[in-house]
């Protein structure tokens, strides 16, 4: 065995426990968030209620409230985290997630328009969030690119286009009925509050398909970008199969956000977590994702349980990521790339 | 030239001012502003919403000339086109110390407020540019990004201690939007020396500042201690766009757009430039006003909203025009 070999195997072992490290944890975390709230019910009672044993009052706050949660919860965090992934990646910019340059809060403001203005629900929804984080995402790119394309440019515009957006949202917040105020907050930092079993349902089949594609993508692109004449004299045009790789990204963004709002910093965080954890410079989806999850589901027992309060997960998650912004732009001299 | 510039201005005050007292809720025709204006008004009614948009429009004339000069002053300081309290975080710094003061020491007067919004200010500032020049030199990127953080961390922290008191959410989306609606005769009365002030050192170091935009090599050989100037005018830039956040929560992007408007027009010689930015900015700022009364129906939109809805857009054109090399 060569040696390259040997540290390649090593490297897929690392992950491979990383992963299961992640799993345990996330499994942990998850059962916490059905068991602990404002009422602490029993492994057992929760195990009776999964079992369609009817248990008065338990039943209820289990099945409707935390079972849902948890499920957007783990879910919400899986496809930032490795929608994150996929834009750091191919950008090639640890800055360029999707909520630093506005493609959550583009399709957040799609979801309120739809929301509170148009008076839709469900599918259509989604579809018009989808939509639109697709055109938020192709309209950065394009302005980006006209002068020549440089990942800073792509950022700045992006946090141009994002005050653009929350403006928006909070104008047609304004626009709408009094009591739709305190909804507001959730479509400005994000919250699991009020999900819904269909919601969350539709999620799951979100994520894992586009999950599906984007491994089998990425896998596919890695090995092509070893070799691009290989890749040309197949006919293959690998910046088209990239751009293909950021529309799925952004198909599962506009899914999740406009379920539970854009959660901010956990699809700019998980990816260089796992990286730093691996110290290993390739892209490992699947773990960011997981790590997402962990972010949210983590976050939200916290926001729900520490404080005096109630705070919607968004707020605990951008309080926890905007520390790790200070600290990229401390670590970035002036000859280097932010 | 000179004069034209002057009646456009005249002028431009002139119209912006008759709107905002008439458009509103309640639109008032143009021959009861003028009778009330002359004092032949006998409708209670008419008056009292007069009296209260004007107010409310000298403070917004107020603001906006207050926030132009101030992102003309950290531009020039900074040599850099994307420099504004907004983008930079002052402001939600501000709004931030302002929201502490309140929920801690228990503040009421107005000049309290602008005392903790500019000690606010001040500190964002001084962290902002300390974490931008930490690693190499201050690049434009680098104070946008560090601005970017800040301001969520400061706005996190705002929610934090706000959103608790459920009674106040109203007051609480103040604190994170800007608006006019609360503007009081006494607020401008404690604003008005304040402003003046600032905006007449801002006068007298115009060629100094002239000189600065020109680079560090040539305003130290034209004599100008380049050191002192810096500090003096971002001081004044942070005292202006402190106060106006203290009265009027943070309002965003005006000091970006206006200069850049002017400049468009009419140059960059500071001389001309800081002037009718002032005048632009506060005709904007009213302006703003106005469109969110209008739009907003029974209730009204905040200009902070207005203003990055507008603003926004420009500050995505700046960044693109920017030149590779600066980014």
């Amino acid at each position: 065995m060569s040696i390259s070999e040997k540290s390649f195997k090593k490297a897929k072992n690392q992950s491979a426990f990383l992963f299961i490290i992640l799993f345990c944890l996330l499994f942990f975390v998850s059962i916490f968030m059905v068991i602990y709230g404002d009422k602490i019910y029993s492994l057992k009672t929760v195990f009776k209620v999964l079992l369609n044993d009817e248990v008065k009052g338990a039943t209820f706050a289990i099945t409707r409230i935390r079972i849902p949660r948890m499920i957007v919860g783990i879910f919400s965090g899986f496809s930032f985290g490795i929608a994150g992934a996929v834009f750091q990646g191919i950008l090639k910019n640890p800055l360029a997630s999707p909520d630093v340059i506005g493609v959550s809060s583009g399709t957040s403001a799609a979801a309120v328009v739809s929301i509170l203005i148009l008076n839709l629900s469900g599918i259509q929804v989604y579809i018009i969030g989808i939509i639109f984080g697709i055109l938020i995402a192709c309209f950065i790119l394009y302005l980006s690119t006209i002068n020549g394309f440089s990942g800073n440019r792509l950022v700045l515009i992006g946090i141009g286009i994002q005050a653009f957006m929350s403006a928006l949202i909070s104008f047609f917040i304004q626009k709408s009925n009094e009591y739709q105020v305190v909804n507001a907050l959730r479509w400005l930092s994000g919250s699991l509050n009020g999900v819904q079993m269909s919601s969350a349902l539709i999620l799951v089949c979100v994520c894992f398909v586009c999950t599906f594609f984007i491994v089998a993508l990425t896998g596919y692109l890695n090995n092509l970008s070893l070799n691009d004449e290989i890749a040309i004299s197949l006919g293959i045009n690998v910046n088209f199969l990239r751009y293909i790789l950021i529309m799925i990204s952004v198909i599962l963004i506009a899914v999740t956000t406009s379920i539970t709002g854009p959660i901010a910093s956990v699809s700019f965080l998980s990816a260089p977590i796992i990286k730093r954890i691996l110290k290993n410079s390739n892209t490992n989806l699947i773990n960011s994702g997981l790590m997402g999850a962990l972010i949210v589901c983590f976050s939200d027992v916290l926001g729900q349980n520490l404080f005096m309060v109630r705070y919607p997960v968004g707020l605990i998650t951008g309080f926890i990521g905007a520390p790790y912004l200070l600290y990229l732009l401390l670590k970035t001299g002036n000859g280097r790339k932010v | 030239m000179k004069f034209n510039k002057i009646i456009i201005s005249l002028l431009l005050f002139f119209v912006t001012y008759f709107l905002s007292i008439s458009l509103g809720v309640r639109d008032n025709s143009v021959l009861d502003v003028f009778n009330t204006l002359i004092g032949n008004n006998k409708d209670k009614l008419i008056y009292a919403i007069i009296n209260e948009r004007n107010i409310r429009t000298i403070m917004g004339f107020i603001s906006g000339a207050a926030l132009a000069a101030s992102g003309i002053l950290m531009q020039v300081t900074t040599r850099n086109p994307i420099s504004d309290p907004s983008i930079l975080g002052v402001n939600s710094g501000a709004s931030l110390v302002v929201v502490i003061a309140l929920s801690f020491f228990g503040i009421s007067m107005p000049y309290q407020y602008i005392f903790y919004a500019v000690i606010g200010a001040i500190i964002s500032v001084f962290l902002v540019f300390c974490i931008a020049s930490y690693n190499g030199g201050i690049t434009p990127i680098k104070l946008v990004l560090s601005g970017a953080a800040l301001n969520m961390i400061y706005n996190s922290l705002i929610n934090i201690i706000l959103l608790p008191n459920k009674t106040i959410i109203n007051e609480f989306r103040f604190w994170q939007i800007g608006s006019l609606g609360g503007a009081t005769l006494q607020n401008i009365l404690w604003l008005l020396p304040i402003f003046i002030m600032c905006i007449c050192i801002s006068f007298l170091i115009i060629p100094s500042l002239n000189a600065l935009s020109l680079g560090d090599e040539i305003a130290i050989s034209l004599g100008v201690n380049v050191k002192q100037i810096r500090y003096i005018s971002i001081l004044l830039g942070v005292i202006l766009c402190g106060s106006i956040t203290a009265l009027c929560g943070p309002i965003t992007f005006v000091g970006l757009m206006v200069p850049h408007f002017v400049r468009m027009i009419w140059g960059g010689n500071i001389k001309v430039l800081l002037p009718y930015s002032c005048v632009f900015g506060a005709n904007l700022l009213v302006l703003c006003d106005i469109l969110g009364r209008v739009l907003g129906g029974n209730g009204e939109i905040q200009v902070g909203i207005i203003t990055a809805i507008i603003g926004s857009p420009i500050f995505v054109i700046v960044a693109r025009k920017a030149k590779m090399k600066s980014l």
